[in-house]
């Protein structure tokens, strides 16, 4: 009555529509039947935990050195962009110590009357022998040997050595060099010659003149070299000898030697610039 | 090539010593003393002998001391090392920085005698002492290895000469 093939195709559907039952059974719980989930999870979860792990880690690795190779590139960048800053810095404070440096030196050319060459200190004499500095200006510029060269804070010396484009300038501490001075309170007078070291001496002072520690000793303008009234320094220490006619004593330059870098070179003879008589 | 190498080591020491150097305590010595030792022990007259001129006259033309005192002091070096290398060996661990040592402290002793005894206005001789000593003590603990600077410059110098000559012969050759 039923040919083989029509079972078959029979069979086919029943089988199709049990399965769609099934699945629209099952699509109706959350919670897979019986325990057949469970012993999947048991057998294949370590497995999967393990290799996950194991990705995890290699994706780490990969992750991290990649990360670690931006983070040093970046690092490296940011250094150089540190740097850049921190010389951009750097120059910034060089310049606003110039800046009041040169403010100051102009102020100071402003209210002195003499014509004054700016000059930077290039060198420093390595010996410690000789307190000598050379400074960037030279004859081309209208420096003269003899030239006094100073500072808003005082006399720092006098040129001994001009070429065209530099100069040799001996500083008053040099022991060789000499500054015709008077003390301003009192008028007493004497020469400041240098001490070697950061102080100078200040000779043939009187006995009978009253100088106390503390006063201001400044140029008289006798010498023929420094114009009358420029600061030399302050004095330090006095010893009244019992024997002499001359009081020991020390002064304490107004300039630090230590720290000179731009100095003014009078151009003009100090025997010219002295007050003419009425 | 040689002469080119000891003109800039000459050069380099003196504006680092008048420009770097500037700010440092007073015993630290001159820097060219060690290297005259060095070109006592290592050249001869006719190579030597202006460099250490010029040397001289330059740090002489520099300093505010007295004039020529660097020069002498560079010259008596040298004659003073070429006559003592004749009996010293100065390959010698000991005796080479001992060499150095004595020059740097000719040296200081010259141009300390030349501030206190022959300048016009002279310094105190108590401060002689402690100065000269400082520079000797600073000599001796840092000049051998100037010194040995100066060697190794020199050896490659001599080695980049030797290539360039070797190169120039090959090309000769073909």
């Amino acid at each position: 009555m039923f040919s083989k093939r029509m079972i078959l195709v029979a069979v086919v559907i029943v089988l199709i529509a049990v399965n769609i039952i099934l699945l629209t059974i099952t699509s109706k719980h959350s919670q897979t039947p019986s325990g057949l989930g469970r012993g999947a999870l048991v057998v294949v979860s370590p497995f999967q935990k393990q290799f996950n792990n194991f990705v995890q880690s290699v994706k780490g690795i990969w992750n991290q050195y990649f990360y670690l190779v931006f983070t040093a590139k970046e690092n490296q960048r940011l250094k150089k962009a540190l740097a850049k800053s921190m010389r951009q810095l750097n120059r910034c404070a060089e310049s606003e110590l110039a800046n009041d440096r040169l403010r100051h030196l102009l102020g100071f050319e402003e209210e002195v009357p003499w014509p004054m060459i700016a000059a930077r200190v290039v060198g420093k004499d390595p010996s410690p022998w000789s307190k000598t500095v050379i400074v960037d200006k030279g004859t081309e510029d209208g420096v003269r040997q003899g030239a006094p060269v100073v500072i808003p804070e005082g006399i720092a010396g006098v040129v001994v050595e001009a070429s065209h484009r530099y100069a040799k300038v001996l500083l008053l501490i040099d022991p060789n060099s000499a500054v015709d001075a008077l003390v301003q309170q009192t008028r007493a007078r004497g020469i400041v010659k240098g001490g070697g070291a950061d102080y100078c001496v200040f000779n043939y002072v009187l006995r009978k003149h009253e100088i106390g520690v503390g006063d201001t000793v400044v140029s008289s303008g006798l010498d023929g070299v420094f114009p009358k009234g420029l600061r030399v320094g302050r004095i330090a220490e006095i010893v009244r000898l019992n024997a002499g006619i001359f009081q020991k004593v020390s002064v304490t330059p107004y300039v630090d030697f230590e720290i000179l870098e731009e100095v003014f070179i009078i151009s003009k003879p100090a025997f010219e610039s002295l007050p003419e008589e009425p | 090539m040689i002469t080119g190498y000891h003109l800039l080591v000459c050069l380099f020491l003196i504006i680092f010593q008048t420009t770097m150097m500037a700010g440092v305590p007073a015993y630290l010595y001159d820097l060219l003393g060690p290297f005259m030792v060095y070109l006592g022990v290592h050249r001869r007259p006719r190579e030597a002998i202006p460099i250490l001129a010029l040397a001289g006259l330059a740090m002489d033309g520099i300093s505010g001391g007295v004039f020529g005192v660097h020069l002498t002091a560079y010259l008596w070096i040298y004659v003073g090392v070429r006559w003592a290398i004749q009996f010293l060996h100065v390959g010698n661990v000991i005796l080479l920085p001992l060499l150095v040592t004595a020059g740097v402290a000719f040296e200081s002793l010259v141009v300390a005698f030349s501030a206190v005894v022959l300048a016009s206005s002279t310094w105190p001789v108590g401060s002689m002492l402690s100065v000269v000593s400082g520079q000797v003590l600073w000599g001796a603990l840092t000049g051998p290895f100037l010194m040995l600077f100066f060697i190794r410059g020199q050896r490659v110098v001599d080695r980049a000469r030797t290539s360039v000559l070797t190169e120039k012969d090959t090309l000769r050759t073909h």
